[in-house]
């Protein structure tokens, strides 16, 4: 747009000012044109004039003559008229050429000398006495005196047509010049609009490539538009289906902690209804025994003891799975220190750590929030573990080590101990699942299902990696 | 030699609980005196009633929380309306088979209520009970 207006503008302005200029020299010389014309007319008319004094002149000669010889009246008359016409004629032409000084004495010298000659030749003519005393050849000189004038008048002419010609020739002038004028107004105005026209025509260019561009930006947009347009709808549909994925993940959420919920209620219930016959059959049976020792002899020894052994393994597995359904019901969230958890679990183990001159090694580890029972027996579940899955006489060696991702603690308990068969990994979490006999290894198989279940109260995972002979790691993840 | 109570109340819907608890009970000569009660609503009509014009006023009762009809919180309830001729001479302890916290420290939510055992009653609760209480 500046660019535009700055070429307008000075285009603008030579143009005007060219016009100006041009109709300026036209008017001037217009002017002076028409002036000429007036002067060229005026010229003209002095012409005529200087020879109708000459012919008058003649007139009054011609009469004054006739009159002479004939007497006759009229003539003399007509003689008069003739001399009234010059006064008359010799008056507007001394009029017109007033502005001329030489022409001016020359006329007035030419009228006092044809007054002189006048003077002279009435008297001859209106005089009777001298009209015949006086000597002819004389008179006759003095009748005619318009011949010597006739120089006067030629010279007047001369002058005359001189003038004519040079306010001609300065009329022809000023036509040329106003010619020359409109001829330069018209180059002007022409290179004006051509240079406007060179100028403006990139421009134009430009403008008309932009509006090309924007053309195709535009078709661009609206097809990216048009895109968007469908993607959006894509989009809004993929949300949708999202909300309603997550608005049934969430009922799943819901009905799945409420199943679990009715679960723990359900094995609360059972394992603490369980525990009430159970307790009546190891109290009779310890009655029995009590009343009728010699009924309790021999193999009925062996059978009582497999009989007690068995209802003890059942009270335990039913404690267990009623302390398992309590997890997470002992109390609030808290902070927690974990080097002070595992330093409360080695206080703990400390018989068995000096027995087996067992090595726990530990990172510093952070401070969470969680259950703290429940992350106590976590982590003592998995030391306890360790040592008993790493028989003697190898001494077993524990390393506790994490690292932090953004949402999560990453904890690793690494022991070299027996190791477990891959084909294992999942199944060593499950509830009652034990993977060798209870002659080798005692316990209910519910160690590790209870650490699932705490880590997964504090919304983590837990997974283990084991070579076969040379160790287990238990990894676990806890959210912060 | 541990001094005698004069009466201990049992009550408990089990008949087995109730005849293995009077045993060891019995068995550790505490005293010569238990009574056995099979519900809520029977326990308060035997404290209520009269014998030469004096309640019972058992010496130790031992309750059961999971009970049919009455159940042991709704007995304790009852319990604590009672005059204080009708009530327990000194302690009034539950039993259970519960191992929940919660019934824990509901049962000592309650005046009477002196102590928490599970089930079964052992010699060592019961020793435990006579040094705290009777000694």
């Amino acid at each position: 747009m500046k660019r535009i207006r700055k070429v307008g503008l000075t285009n603008f302005i030579l143009l005007v000012s060219s016009l100006i200029f041009a109709i300026f020299l036209i008017g001037f010389s217009f002017i002076k044109n028409t002036e000429s014309v007036e002067e060229i007319a005026q010229s003209w008319e002095i012409k005529s004039n200087i020879r109708k004094v000459s012919s008058t002149i003649s007139r009054i000669e011609s009469y004054g003559l006739a009159y002479r010889f004939t007497g006759k009246e009229k003539y003399k008359q007509e003689l008069l008229n003739a001399e009234k016409e010059y006064d008359s004629l010799i008056i507007s032409l001394q009029e017109l050429v007033s502005h001329n000084a030489l022409q001016s004495k020359r006329l007035n010298d030419l009228d006092s000398e044809l007054q002189k000659n006048l003077k002279i030749y009435r008297e001859i003519i209106f005089n009777k006495t001298i009209r015949d005393s006086i000597h002819a050849s004389s008179i006759n000189e003095s009748l005619y005196f318009s011949a010597p004038l006739q120089t006067n008048f030629e010279e007047l002419l001369i002058t005359a047509n001189e003038i004519l010609e040079r306010r001609i020739d300065r009329y022809t002038l000023w036509k040329f010049i106003i010619l020359g004028a409109l001829g330069f107004a018209t180059i002007i105005v022409f290179i004006s609009l051509y240079n406007l026209i060179q100028k403006i025509k990139p421009l134009i260019e430009e403008l008309l490539s932009t509006q090309e561009q924007l053309q195709t930006s535009n078709n661009n947009l609206k097809n990216t538009l048009t895109e968007l347009e469908k993607s959006n709808a894509e989009k809004e549909r993929e949300i949708k289906a999202k909300i309603v994925a997550i608005e049934e993940t969430k009922k799943l959420n819901e009905s799945l902690i409420a199943k679990n919920q009715q679960l723990d209620h359900f094995a609360y219930v059972a394992s603490h209804d369980l525990q009430e016959p159970l307790r009546t059959v190891s109290n009779y049976l310890e009655i029995f025994q009590e009343d009728f020792p010699e009924r309790v002899e021999g193999d009925a020894v062996m059978y009582f003891d497999f009989i007690n052994k068995a209802v003890e393994r059942m009270r335990k597995l039913i404690s267990g799975l009623l302390s398992f359904s309590r997890l997470g019901t002992s109390g609030e969230m808290q902070k927690i220190n974990l080097n002070k958890t595992v330093d409360k679990i080695k206080q703990d183990f400390t018989v068995v750590i000096e027995d087996r001159g067992i090595t726990i090694e530990s990172d510093d580890l952070p401070k969470i929030v969680g259950y703290r029972i429940e992350i106590k027996q976590l982590f003592q579940n998995l030391i306890s573990n360790a040592i008993k899955f790493t028989p003697p006489p190898k001494k077993p060696h524990i390393k506790i080590t994490y690292e932090e991702t953004e949402n999560y603690y990453n904890f690793h308990i690494a022991d070299n101990g027996v190791g477990i068969p891959e084909k294992d990994f999942a199944k060593i979490f499950d509830m009652f699942s034990r993977l060798h006999s209870l002659k080798d290894y005692e316990g209910q198989g519910i160690g590790l299902a209870f650490c699932k279940k705490i880590v997964e109260l504090h919304l983590g995972n837990i997974w283990v990696s084991s070579t076969l002979g040379e160790g287990t790691t238990v990894h676990f993840t806890l959210k912060k | 030699m541990m001094k005698k109570i004069k009466n201990v109340l049992l009550i408990d819907d089990s008949e087995s609980d109730n005849f293995y608890h009077a045993r060891k009970i019995r068995k550790m000569g505490i005293t010569d005196n238990i009574h056995i009660c099979y519900s809520g609503e029977e326990a308060l009509q035997y404290l209520k009633s009269e014998l030469d014009g004096k309640h019972p006023q058992p010496t130790l009762i031992f309750l059961d929380i999971n009970m049919p009809g009455m159940n042991g919180w709704e007995f304790l309830e009852a319990y604590e309306q009672l005059t204080v001729a009708q009530q327990g001479e000194i302690v009034l302890t539950m039993l259970s088979n519960s191992i929940d916290e919660r019934d824990k420290s509901r049962a000592h939510e309650f005046r009477s209520v002196k102590g928490y055992y599970s089930k079964p009653l052992s010699e060592s609760y019961l020793k435990n009970i006579l040094e705290t209480h009777f000694s």
